[in-house]
């Protein structure tokens, strides 16, 4: 499939998350989360499509993400304290992916999973970053080992960008710059 | 009493909107330009939310919590969803209205959402409130954002900011506008 197809797919699967990834950390917590669940669902969802098939095997995904998310959820809440919308938010996203996969038969290949995820992924801590960075003038990595990072004063730092509101913006301008970046070239065909 | 009643159900709806926590956005891109079809989808939406929240809030106080068996909750609500969805499709095939025909329409992401509000210790009351707020909520942005779309459509705009961006950046926009709201409720 062309890759410039890819991009609606890549802005929606990521969507529920530009809400709460307000910091870095959380954007990297989160978007190696929704990697290592997309995969999973991605790699099961493969034994799925060859045995089931239209509403039923909507629903098998839809059975298969909740199980994942409660397993993951269970692990993740041993070792970290979590936002308690995490959860909900996580299958949110995943919930997109059979919905994604209902809707078009176009993405059949494991590289355009792959090429999804990834981007996503790049999207999502950007999105983290830019939220954090220019919000508070600070990066913090605490839980990955790193300490707070101080480029400039937090007084100078565009406050709505924590809020939900700041999020969105921002979100729609990244989301704006990945729509520009032609991922394949494509031949300019003459129309009459 | 109904002064707080129905602060609760302004600020539900206002402050605390489902659509500006980035849930249920699906039912505005559906690239419908005329409100009618998105006010009888968005209610009907609504509808079933509202009924997964009863059913999915008696099985958590009364079934889940007391057996300890509360973290099968996503699960359960999944269950819920699907249970929805093929009773909808039942009434829309057996009876003459014309309801909007989706084999996918009772598993929207608003009706996840609400089922979290059962997930909280919050009474039966508060929980009921908020639920309803939430939906007037997303009931009345989804109508919003669709007439911001239909005007949209006409005017000059750069080819990458159309569709989504463009979609979030508005609504940035409005979550700024209704977050000066904070202090009323």
């Amino acid at each position: 499939m062309n890759k410039n197809n890819l991009k609606p797919y890549i802005l929606l699967s990521i969507l529920p998350l530009v809400y709460l990834s307000n910091t870095l950390e959380i954007a990297l917590f989160m978007g190696i989360t929704f990697i290592m669940l997309a995969a999973i669902v991605y790699g099961a969802g493969l034994l799925i499509d060859k045995f089931s098939v239209g509403r039923m095997r909507l629903y098998t995904y839809i059975l298969l993400v909740a199980v994942v998310i409660t397993m993951t959820m269970t692990i993740l809440n041993t070792y970290f304290s979590l936002n308690q919308f995490m959860g909900i938010y996580l299958a949110l996203t995943i919930f997109t992916i059979p919905q994604l996969k209902a809707q078009t038969s176009e993405i059949q290949k494991p590289m355009d999973y792959l090429w999804v995820m990834l981007i996503s992924f790049v999207a999502l801590i950007l999105i983290g970053f830019l939220r954090e960075f220019l919000g508070t003038g600070s990066i913090t990595l605490a839980a990955f080992g790193v300490d707070t990072i101080q480029v400039f004063a937090s007084r100078f730092g565009i406050g709505i960008l924590k809020d939900n509101s700041g999020g969105f913006i921002l979100a729609g301008f990244v989301f704006a710059i990945i729509q520009a970046i032609p991922f394949v070239k494509e031949e300019p065909t003459d129309v009459v | 009493m109904l002064f707080s009643l129905f602060s609760s159900l302004l600020g539900s709806a206002i402050l605390s909107n489902v659509i500006l926590q980035g849930v249920g956005l699906e039912a505005v891109l559906d690239r419908q330009i005329r409100v009618k079809p998105v006010l009888i989808k968005s209610t009907l939406i609504s509808v079933l939310a509202l009924v997964v929240f009863l059913i999915y809030y008696v099985l958590l106080k009364f079934v889940l919590v007391p057996i300890n068996i509360a973290y099968l909750s996503i699960i359960v609500l999944a269950l819920l969803m699907i249970g929805v969805n093929e009773l909808y499709n039942l009434v829309v095939n057996k009876t003459k209205f014309n309801l909007p025909k989706d084999e996918l329409f009772g598993l929207h992401s608003i009706i996840i959402i609400v089922g979290f509000f059962g997930l909280s210790t919050q009474a039966f009351d508060v929980a009921f409130v908020s639920v309803l707020g939430s939906l007037i909520g997303f009931i009345a942005l989804s109508v919003l954002l669709t007439m911001i779309q239909s005007r949209m459509r006409v005017n000059p705009l750069i080819k990458a900011f159309k569709g989504l961006p463009i979609l979030l950046i508005i609504l940035g926009l409005i979550a700024l506008v209704l977050n000066g709201l904070g202090g009323l409720f």
